[in-house]
């Protein structure tokens, strides 16, 4: 008896080495470049550093003249109009697309459709950003060409402040769709047949099947999406940055532009990490409310 | 009746998805197309989305007036390089999650994950400080060094590897195989296909990667290629358009290449790992 | 478990609060040891590192440059070509030098001059120009005055021009020919502007021919604002100038070009202005000498200049560069040598060809007219000796994006022009108050 809890001691001690020897290059680039950076975020903002001159300790004055800031009041705006407009977007119009794609009986048809939409998301986004831009052009690009040609007026794509995000949109959609679109298509495939087959028997139409089987069967894969489209829409910068720069004024001004400017274009460390830290803050609570929430709509055990 | 209603819809259903298809194929046509012309055509009306002339000079152009062959380089090198640690990192950290009851497991594993929050933008001002310290700033390792942990790939991984039958392990384990030979030899193999698509999502991030080089690169030599793009621009968006877009189309072509190849594992192994539950 | 990363935040804060401190510790020992190890070394071991902006894509041409400087010295250098614009520029050799790489040299704009010298980069050269005293002096007679100056700081010498560049009208003259507009004199005003905006602007198969671009840039901007006697801020950069009367007249000026006349293109990121003009998209753009390069490439030789129209006065504006011995450099001498070697007629003739003008008086009335084109390209040079210098304060990075914020704002989001300008200059003096 007492040997065979020795034996299971040992192999436990065992456990714990072996576990943590497998861990250990994973833990030790961890703490590198996720704890000790997370912990600095939380203290650069008391400084006043701008990488050569000495770091100067300023207290709070990092999150005073952050509160006092008008810009940042427009930036954090901005970012949330963007996660208002292009996270619905990419959640409802990636989950549609796939039901369209998945309801294709032809497989080489099938197969073709979904390789064309997800290939954009892999191309490179600041290179496709840059032809997007002489598309949208107002004056020489081919889009408001053919407005043009159907009688319609110029539209200002690239300097109206509200059209600008629009044009956002467009392009995140063309650009990105392709990946909630896989996610969602992956968890149609796990959706028997026979559920929809009872359906329809019933003489439910695509539409109803949609709403009544194939979103109540997939509200999981909706809430990794909703989650990660979340996280990548906090962080938005390329677009801003090839697109508008960020403009016009500071309309499209993300806070992610703006912790590259504040901090790596006028070198302001401090302030910068103080943004990112009220950028980081943010994410943060979204991420444990919709967490939260989920329970309330999210149905894991559907066999 | 009801099956002609049936095709008919099934008809629409594919010209929407058709109509879409090809509209999302159009920028890539216009571009290599515009890539092939000479700058004062690009913008002539109407539009031509096929090639009209064929003037590759505007490639070799690419290569003669800046280092391209050294962005193409530079970015394949931290891709693989990355890739490469990243893996290792990666199937070591997830095996131990998946197969190995140690202490402090669990709150470690929710700790990795709580990673996933974490904006790029909330560890790149510090991660920068760290560099400059050690003095990589400037060089590919500050782009490959913070990319080898990725905690999607930690989960990715580790989801996969739970669904390997304990079975396999304790048959080796009969034979006096110990736990390295077991990650190595058994584990390893049969989460190939995983490993793969975590690979290749890894990979098109770092090639695609543009606000990394963009704060630690100068050196126009050591540029990968989306911030050697942004200078084909030039100053003040001087460059020519047609050279900018043979630039840009042969960005595109290796995620292209990538893609053809790892079509299949990107969906197999994003279906098997996860996403179910 | 707890305690362990308790612990692990604990060293974490440690490390990264040390890490500041450390940091600011050596540049004080490096700081006191410049040029001391020089006897120790040979000249043909010295390699000196030189950033360079690179605006014309050529790495090559500068080696090139540089190259009789090796052959005579023995020394090697190593040049360090960034391209970008200045403000990424002067960013990335901040990095660098954070980063812990010894830069030498480094060409740096006017826009740079103040940051420089408020951050430690930059060191007086005027240990070698006593040394030195004839080349020196010799150089400086042929830098026109006004020029030379912004590189005396605090009664230091900080060192030596290579080029410089100022803002005139270029004008389309086929353009012009087409809508039987003759070039205006140099003192033309405001009126006869948008009078010939007026003729300039046509239709053309549905495409709107514009007069001009809008000035969309800080240099540019200011350039506008000179003549009409102000400027972003009061020459000492103690306040802001940008909301004067003066200032609010010029940009309603660029609102109402745009949005009320319809003379002018709203600007947009990637359309670039040079080659509209060079397409006959537009027929006038403002700009220094930086888009002969452009005209080069396109054989565009119908061009003819003018100065900006002169609203109050006729002030031409100019911003110059040249080439600076870092704080890091520990072969002093050497590195001052070669400063001055690339002002000089060896290094200016051949790199300098077509996008600037040399700083050297008789070097810019020599290569300026080679091209053949613009006909009257003494305007590029002319009135050097009474220009004046762009705003360049210590927190040049932070002012100059906070006045193309607010010109984005006025020009593209029609927003009310003074109140713009109101809440910019704010700004703008908070800025200037830190330093």
């Amino acid at each position: 008896m007492t040997k065979k809890i020795s034996v299971f001691k040992k192999k436990q001690r065992w456990d714990n080495i072996s576990g943590y020897l497998f861990l250990s290059p994973a833990l030790i680039a961890f703490v590198i470049f996720i704890a000790i950076p997370i912990i600095m975020t939380l203290v650069l903002p008391l400084f006043n550093y701008n990488l050569i001159l000495p770091a100067e300790f300023v207290g709070l004055d990092n999150f005073k003249d952050f509160f006092a800031d008008e810009d940042m009041a427009i930036v954090f705006g901005n970012t949330s109009k963007f996660l208002l407009i292009l996270t619905p977007m990419h959640c409802i119009l990636g989950l549609i697309l796939a039901y369209m794609v998945q309801r294709v009986k032809h497989t080489a048809l099938r197969n073709i459709f979904r390789g064309v939409i997800y290939f954009p998301s892999i191309v490179t986004t600041a290179s496709v950003a840059i032809a997007f831009t002489y598309m949208f052009s107002t004056d020489s690009g081919f889009i408001n060409y053919y407005l043009r040609q159907l009688g319609l007026n110029n539209v200002p794509w690239l300097t109206d402040s509200n059209m600008v995000y629009v044009t956002i949109a467009i392009f995140s959609f063309w650009k990105f769709i392709g990946t909630t679109f896989l996610y969602y298509f992956i968890g149609l495939n796990n959706i028997p047949e026979s559920y929809y087959e009872s359906a329809r028997i019933d003489g439910a139409g695509p539409v109803q099947i949609f709403t009544r089987i194939t979103v109540p069967l997939v509200t999981p894969v909706i809430f990794f999406v909703v989650i990660i489209t979340t996280i990548g829409v906090f962080q938005i910068f390329n677009e801003p940055y090839f697109i508008t720069n960020g403009g016009p004024g500071v309309s499209t001004t993300t806070v992610a532009l703006k912790i590259y400017r504040v901090a790596f274009q006028q070198n302001n460390i401090g302030y910068g990490a103080t943004v990112a830290l009220g950028l980081f803050i943010l994410i943060m609570m979204v991420t444990v409310i919709q967490y939260l929430m989920q329970n309330k709509w999210v149905v894991y055990d559907y066999e | 009746m009801n099956k002609s209603k049936k095709i008919f819809s099934g008809m629409w259903h594919n010209a929407l998805l058709i109509l879409l298809a090809v509209m999302m194929l159009l920028p890539f046509t216009w571009i290599f197309s515009t890539s092939l012309r000479l700058p004062k055509d690009s913008f002539k009306f109407p539009p031509n989305f096929l090639p009209t002339s064929f003037h590759f000079e505007n490639y070799t152009t690419v290569f003669q007036t800046f280092p391209f062959l050294n962005f193409i380089f530079n970015s394949l090198f931290v891709g693989i390089v990355a890739g490469i640690f990243n893996i290792i990192v990666t199937t070591m950290a997830a095996f131990a999650f998946a197969r190995i009851r140690f202490k402090g497991r669990g709150p470690l594993f929710v700790i990795f994950l709580a990673g996933l929050m974490i904006p790029m933008q909330a560890t790149i001002i510090p991660t920068f400080i760290i560099m400059s310290k050690v003095k990589l700033v400037g060089t590919l390792w500050a782009l490959i060094i913070p990319a080898m942990i990725t905690p999607l790939s930690i989960f990715l991984v580790r989801q996969f590897m739970m669904t390997i039958p304990k079975s396999y392990e304790e048959a080796a384990y009969m034979d006096g195989a110990n736990r390295f030979l077991i990650y190595l030899k058994i584990i390893l193999p049969m989460s190939k296909s995983v490993i793969i698509m975590t690979s290749l999502i890894n990979f098109l991030f770092n090639w695609n990667n543009f606000m990394g080089p963009l704060i630690y690169l100068s050196d126009w030599e050591k540029m990968t290629i989306p911030i050697g793009l942004r200078m084909l621009q030039g100053y003040q968006g001087t460059g020519s358009i047609s050279v900018i877009f043979a630039g840009v189309f042969m960005s595109i072509v290796p995620a292209l290449l990538l893609y053809l190849f790892g079509q299949k594992y990107l969906v197999k192994g994003a279906a098997i790992s996860g996403l179910k539950s | 478990m707890k305690k362990v990363l308790m612990l692990a935040i604990a060293a974490a804060m440690a490390v990264s609060l040390f890490g500041c401190r450390g940091d600011s510790d050596d540049d004080q020992t490096e700081k006191k040891t410049p040029g001391t190890e020089k006897e120790e070394q040979v000249k043909e071991d010295i390699q000196l590192k030189l950033t360079w902006l690179g605006l014309d894509m050529n790495k090559e041409k500068l080696d090139r440059s540089l190259k009789p400087f090796v052959d005579e010295t023995g020394m090697k250098v190593e040049a360090v070509y960034i391209p970008g614009n200045w403000e990424e520029y002067f960013t990335k050799i901040q990095t660098m030098i954070a980063g812990g790489e010894v830069v030498d040299n480094a060409y740096v704009a006017i826009e740079g001059f103040e940051m420089f010298r408020h951050m430690g980069l930059a060191q007086p050269v005027d240990k070698f120009a006593e040394k030195n005293k004839e080349q020196v002096e010799e150089l400086f007679s042929d830098v026109p005055k006004g020029v030379a100056a912004p590189f005396t700081m605090d009664g230091k010498l900080y060192g030596f021009p290579t080029s410089y560049n100022n803002v005139v009208i270029h004008f389309n003259t086929k353009l012009l020919k087409e809508a039987g507009v003759e070039l205006p004199q140099a003192d033309w005003g405001k009126e006869e502007f948008l009078e010939i905006c007026k003729k300039l602007t046509k239709e053309v198969d549905g495409v709107k021919q514009y007069a001009l671009s809008i000035p969309n840039g800080n240099f540019m901007i200011e350039a506008w604002l000179r003549n009409n006697g102000t400027g972003f801020m009061t020459p000492d950069f103690a306040k802001s100038t940008i909301n004067s009367e003066e200032s609010i007249e010029i940009f309603q000026l660029f609102q109402d070009l745009v949005h009320k006349y319809g003379y002018a293109p709203i600007p947009e990121p990637n359309v670039d202005p040079i080659q509209q003009l060079i397409d006959g998209k537009t027929a006038m753009g403002s700009w220094g000498r930086w888009p002969m390069d452009e005209y080069e490439n396109n054989e565009f030789k119908d061009v003819a200049l003018q100065y900006i129209p002169s609203f109050k006065e006729n002030r031409v504006q100019f911003g110059v560069d040249g080439i600076f011995v870092t704080s890091k450099t520990k072969h002093y001498d050497e590195a001052c040598e070669m400063a001055l070697w690339m002002a000089s007629d060896k290094f200016v003739r051949e790199y300098f060809t077509i996008g600037n003008i040399p700083a050297r008086t008789s070097l810019a009335e020599e290569l300026v007219p080679i091209p053949g084109y613009p006909a009257n390209n003494e305007i590029f040079y002319k009135g050097a000796d009474t220009a004046v210098a762009v705003s360049s304060p210590v927190g040049f990075a932070k002012t100059a994006s906070i006045t193309m914020e607010a010109f984005s704002k006025i020009v593209v989001g029609k927003e009310d022009v003074k109140k713009t300008l109101d809440n910019a200059a704010e700004k703008m003096d908070a800025v200037l108050a830190k330093y």
